[in-house]
């Protein structure tokens, strides 16, 4: 993806070459730094502006939200348990909106898409990384492609009313996105 | 993996775990919304959904890019 708008500081040619020119004034001083180790500390430096722009974003939701307190902070426990230790692997779906009682089948929707959308947002940065293995990134395409249909098709049933298919597409889009959660969480375990 | 990379690791999935938290809570407090409103969503909302989903869906697919 070229984005023309970047700024410098998070573009991993420019940081190369500043790694590089550092590396050649230290090697004059008889500090050695291979290239791998170059390459590392060019997505280090990746990583951290990256990271220091969530945080600060997270923390600015998290201070704007009054709502977001006990409950809030289920929610957060809940996705890092399910994205950082495989939770989701052996305990189904961690499907945070979804697990608001909801009182008609198109707030069922909207919630599991609601839910859908957080994964996604993990299933980019994940694809975006640049340490994402592209097996991984091809599994996890896959299954964010067939919840994202599923969904699309559990919608339209659920606006159009009196739909008998219904129950079957809100279990197979749930299904569905399960198997994203558990997917980005296996990679995330097994990484 | 070299020291680095580990701590690269780390911050990988701590950067992805906090994109996906922030969605998580907002998606939580809409539904929360309607339940307590005893309404379905309107077109606006499922659209401002829609939009949203789409667009990560396009930039899932393309796969990203490391420039």
């Amino acid at each position: 993806m070229t984005d023309i708008s970047k700024p410098w500081y998070l573009s991993r040619t420019v940081l190369g070459v500043l790694i590089s020119v550092a590396a050649k004034a230290l090697a004059t001083w008889g500090y050695e730094i291979d290239p791998a180790l170059q390459a590392d500390l060019v997505t280090l430096i990746l990583h951290l502006v990256g990271f220091g722009g969530d945080a600060l974003a997270l923390f600015g939701r998290l201070r704007a939200t009054r709502r977001v307190t006990l409950g809030g902070g289920d929610v957060a426990k809940g996705l890092l348990l399910a994205l950082l230790l495989g939770a989701l692997v052996a305990g189904g779906p961690v499907a945070c909106a979804a697990r608001v009682e909801t009182q008609s089948p198109a707030q069922a929707v909207y919630a599991l898409k609601a839910d859908f959308l957080a994964a996604q947002y993990a299933a980019l940065r994940y694809v975006e990384s640049p340490v994402a293995a592209p097996a991984a990134v091809t599994a996890i395409q896959a299954a964010e492609g067939v919840a994202y249909a599923a969904l699309v098709e559990a919608e339209a049933a659920a606006r159009e009313g009196a739909d008998p298919r219904l129950p079957a597409l809100l279990a197979a889009a749930d299904a569905a996105v399960a198997r994203l959660l558990t997917e980005l969480a296996a990679r995330e375990a097994l990484r | 993996m070299t020291l680095i990379g580990y701590v690269n690791l780390g911050l990988h999935l701590a950067q992805a775990a906090a994109a996906g938290i922030a969605a998580a809570q907002e998606g939580k407090r809409l539904v929360e919304q309607l339940v307590a409103e005893g309404r379905d969503p309107t077109p606006a909302e499922w659209q401002r959904l829609n939009a949203a989903a789409a667009d990560l869906h396009r930039r899932i697919q393309q796969g990203g890019g490391h420039g």
